[in-house]
């Protein structure tokens, strides 16, 4: 099918969503973020130590999920080694913290433009060649990152990794239990969805629709391939070096473990499983990680990597647009110019174009 | 460094190369066929050596211990119980995928890569295994280089695999019916040749190359590990693409020439960084040359 | 009864119908064309005959046997052979090779006897057996194509724009081998531009506007044909060939 056909179709699909009567859609999206609203605020009703920890997990995997969506979802490059940027900024907090006392506020800026320039240096060469290569070039770097945390030992520690800065805190309230995380990691969550989210409806976003579409058709079009791919895989660091730095706060330890390939196929997992390109959907997904992780530590053991490459191929096979599918809306204007007059736009799917 | 010292890094390196090279030929050969990264050939070698040890293992209870013929029932028994998998990996992770967009059948051989390495931390419960010794250690001299006899073993059993399959392609009627099939798809079915079958074939034989691999490996040091399959997948896959990937001689040339290169990372650094080298290797191969040395064709697939 | 009988064919790619019901007959021996202006579904209707693209309606008969929705492998075991648009040759495998591909159902012997056939039809070939596909010109690589294809011992040979691209000269030498096959009593279903070459090899033709059939009949009643004259040969009535 055509790039106009599936358009079209599109255009057709989303022509029989404006038929739901305006009030019930309505009413259904404020019973959403009502769920969402109840669903975020459990850690404080719930209490204790262990659900404000779990929940604190869940945003910081929604961060992930949603900032390698903009690399996977948006610009269709895959990424095996994602969280190589988590580590960095992970490590840039606890060297910035430990070494030259700085803040969490002062470090984690420091630690996401770092991230940047590290996907910068990594994406420069890697971006030119073909989508499997990106993918293999990407594990590798993932695998020296993971590999300099281990044997740099000055800068992180080594094996052991870093720990032992003193207990941060924001505005005289320090963080020291898992619920004083929460709202910083959820807030996190919440930024990431909103800018990702505008960028989505961007002229970037349009632009890395295109090339996840076609690369040949973007090219043609005069759109600048690799600069455009470039700016995805910065824009995507961002938030894996942020939250790195929550979660290195949160463990009170940064080490290698965290950072394997094990980690970074899951964010790539968490991505495919909620939905490329959907903001709710890789948030979903994130929840779901941690959820699905913590239910198989406690009950099934070393199945968790069973579980979840079998899931991850289930849901390739059974459901490839992932559980909370991103669908493109036409722009207002052009549904506008349809359902003023129907008949264009049926006119519009019964004629094959030549 | 001697020149001593230079004579026997080549010669180790030119060894565990040669189990590379076995690993790539199955990435190259699905590759040329169906134009994708079959990450799942990690978890096949993986898969293969564990075979390996059980089999092992198994023929010594019997009393089966004379070191080649216990080796080459191990050998065919693990490779065919490994092919066995990988078509099961081409039906369920590629076949339906064959007409999505590239990243879906991507991800799926990822999550089969994934769920072999996994199924065997399971089931070995991520104990390093050990592999029997087969032949004695006392090592051979050979001029100034010192190797010892199963190396040696290794090294030509694996280029007589290699050989053994770059013949089997170019000469035989099936060989020309996948070169046919990876040269033109639509073409060679046009010829009554069963395409589907053909591609099924492909991933049976690089599966089988994967488990060679695997026993030889372990054979060599020893022991197996469960996260084997990730490090010796992405290092044969460097070699696949520095022979030119789909270029079935390529991987033995990309294979040794990535175990020189690996084999001489190691005496210049350290120890750990071994690893880190090898995946500096391939993001350099993958920027600078991603057709290879041997300079053949990169068909381009949006 | 017919060699290959096509009813109401169908063929779609998405929401795009490129063939709409179609039917035509091809029979024992005879040389039949299908004309048509770029776009009309000509590839498409040659396509589905062969099995690389699954119709979305309609029925194939070959000899006694419904094809209909079989996968490409069975039909060209079954007799029809298709020199495809843009030749198709493997290009990284010698000519013996390609040629020995199209013998791949066949038993060695006959292999034998049909490669000294086709390089008597292509002498040319005999002294470069060993040279590789892809560095042959674009008219070897449809002389190659089709000796394939001949190789394959077709009861029906199917051929798409055969002299696409080539020089004028080449093209004559194409259609020449092309009447000879004819005349040895293979069946052939030929799609060409080169609407007055095609009429003069084939007896009969069907002339394809839209993916509809417009207009069937012999070559000579076609090469009379107002609309013809034209739509595809460039000239009004009454001007004298
Ligand atoms: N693979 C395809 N995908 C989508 N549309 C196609 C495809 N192949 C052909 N078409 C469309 O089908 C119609 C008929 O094409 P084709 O059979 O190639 O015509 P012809 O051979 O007569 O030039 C055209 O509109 C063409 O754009
Ligand atoms: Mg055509």
């Amino acid at each position: 099918m055509d790039y106009l056909s599936a358009a079209r179709e599109r255009l057709i699909r989303a022509q029989a969503r404006v038929t739901v009567p305006p009030r019930v859609q309505t009413a259904g999206r404020y019973g959403f973020y009502l769920g969402a609203l109840v669903f975020a605020s459990a850690p404080y009703w719930l209490g204790g130590i262990y659900y404000p920890d779990i929940w604190t997990d869940m945003a910081l995997w929604g961060t992930i999920g949603l900032g390698l969506n903009v690399v996977i979802g948006f610009a269709g490059l895959l990424d095996l080694g994602y969280m190589a940027f988590y580590a960095i900024g992970g490590y840039v907090f606890a060297n910035a913290a430990l070494y030259h006392g700085f803040s969490l506020w002062e470090a984690m800026p420091i630690g996401a433009v770092l991230s940047v320039v590290a996907s910068a240096i990594i994406g420069f060469p890697t971006l030119r060649v073909r989508g499997d290569y990106l993918a293999i070039m990407t594990l590798g770097f993932g695998g020296i990152v993971y590999y300099a945390a281990q044997n740099m030992t000055s800068l992180t520690g080594g094996y052991n990794g870093l720990f032992g800065w003193k207990t941060q805190s924001i505005l005289g309230h320090p963080f020291a239990s898992p619920i004083d995380f929460y709202p910083l990691a959820l807030g996190l969550t919440v930024v990431a969805a909103l800018v990702t989210r505008a960028l989505r409806g961007s002229r970037v976003g349009r632009a890395w629709s295109c090339i996840k579409d076609d690369e040949v058709a973007a090219g043609a079009a005069g759109i600048p391939i690799i600069r455009y791919k470039l700016y995805a895989y910065m824009v995507g660091a961002v938030w894996a070096g942020l939250a790195g730095a929550i979660f290195a706060v949160k463990q009170n330890i940064v080490s290698p473990e965290t950072f394997t390939f094990n980690q970074s196929f899951f964010a790539v997992a968490v991505v495919i499983m909620g939905g490329m390109g959907s903001i709710t959907g890789v948030i979903l997904g994130g929840v779901l990680y941690v959820v699905i992780a913590e239910w198989m530590v406690t009950y099934t053991g070393t199945l968790s990597g069973v579980i979840f490459s079998s899931l991850l191929l289930l849901v390739v096979l059974l459901r490839p647009q992932g559980l909370i599918p991103f669908r493109p809306r036409p722009p207002r204007w052009l549904l506008r110019h349809y359902l003023e007059d129907p008949a264009r736009g049926t006119a519009g799917v019964s004629q094959p174009d030549g | 460094m001697s020149l001593q010292e230079l004579l026997q890094q080549i010669a180790n390196g030119l060894v565990v190369g040669s189990v590379y090279g076995l690993i790539a030929l199955g990435y190259t050969m699905v590759y040329g066929i169906v134009r994708l990264i079959n990450f799942a050939q990690g978890g096949l070698y993986e898969v293969g050596a564990y075979l390996g040890v059980f089999f092992f293992t198994l023929m010594g209870k019997f009393g089966l211990q004379y070191p080649i013929p216990a080796v080459l029932i191990t050998l065919v028994i693990s490779m065919t119980l490994t092919g066995a998998l990988a078509f099961v990996v081409e039906r369920v992770a590629y076949r339906p995928l064959r007409n999505a967009p590239l990243l879906a059948p991507l991800v799926s051989s990822l999550a089969m890569f994934f769920l072999l390495i996994s199924v065997v931390q399971v089931v070995t419960g991520a104990e390093p295994l050990t592999y029997p010794s087969v032949l004695s250690p006392a090592p051979l001299h050979l001029g100034p280089i010192v190797l010892s006899p199963t190396s040696l073993i290794i090294f030509f059993a694996a280029i007589l695999l290699m050989v053994g399959m770059q013949q089997f392609v170019r000469r035989t009627k099936v060989g020309k019916a996948m070169r046919a099939t990876a040269a033109n798809r639509e073409a060679a079915a046009l010829m009554g040749i069963n395409t589907t079958r053909i591609v099924s074939l492909t991933f049976v034989l690089g599966g089988a190359m994967g488990a060679a691999a695997g026993i030889l490996y372990g054979v060599n040091y020893g022991t197996v590990t469960y996260d084997m399959g990730e490090f010796g997948g992405l290092v044969a896959f460097t070699a696949a693409v520095m022979g030119g990937i789909g270029n079935v001689p390529g991987a033995l040339v990309g294979g040794l020439t990535v175990g020189v290169l690996s084999s001489f990372a190691s005496t210049f650094l350290p120890n750990q960084w071994n690893e880190a080298i090898v995946f500096a290797i391939l993001i350099l191969i993958l920027a600078i040359r991603p057709q290879g040395i041997l300079g053949e064709r990169v068909a381009e697939r949006a | 009864m017919s060699l290959l009988r096509v009813s109401d064919l169908r063929v779609r790619y998405g929401a795009i119908q490129a063939v709409r019901g179609i039917s035509f007959q091809v029979e024992e021996g005879e040389c039949v064309t299908i004309l048509g202006a770029n776009g009309a579904g000509k590839s498409s209707t040659l396509r589905a005959v062969a099995g690389l693209h699954r119709p979305s309606g309609g029925s194939v008969t070959f000899g006694s046997q419904v094809v209909t929705g079989e996968p490409a492998h069975r039909i060209a075991r079954s007799g029809i052979s298709l020199v495809p648009e843009g030749r198709q040759v493997f290009g990284t495998l010698t000519i013996r090779e390609n040629l020995e591909l199209g013998g791949y159902v066949q038993s060695a012997s006959a292999n034998g006897e049909a490669l000294e056939r086709v390089l008597g039809i292509f002498p040319a070939f005999r002294q470069r057996l060993g040279a590789l596909a892809g560095t042959l010109s674009g008219g070897e690589q449809q002389m190659l194509a089709l000796g394939r294809a001949l190789m394959t011992r077709p009861r029906l040979l199917m051929m798409d724009e055969p002299s696409l691209g080539l020089a004028p000269i080449v093209a004559n030498q194409i259609f020449g081998i092309l009447t000879e096959i004819v005349g040895s009593g293979i069946a052939v279903l030929l799609v060409e531009q080169n609407v007055h070459r095609a009429l003069q090899v084939a007896s009969r033709g069907y002339v394809l506007e839209l993916g509809e059939v417009v207009l069937e009949g012999t070559a000579a009643s076609l090469l009379a044909d107002d609309h013809v004259r034209l739509a595809y040969l460039g000239h009004g009535m009454g001007e004298a060939e």
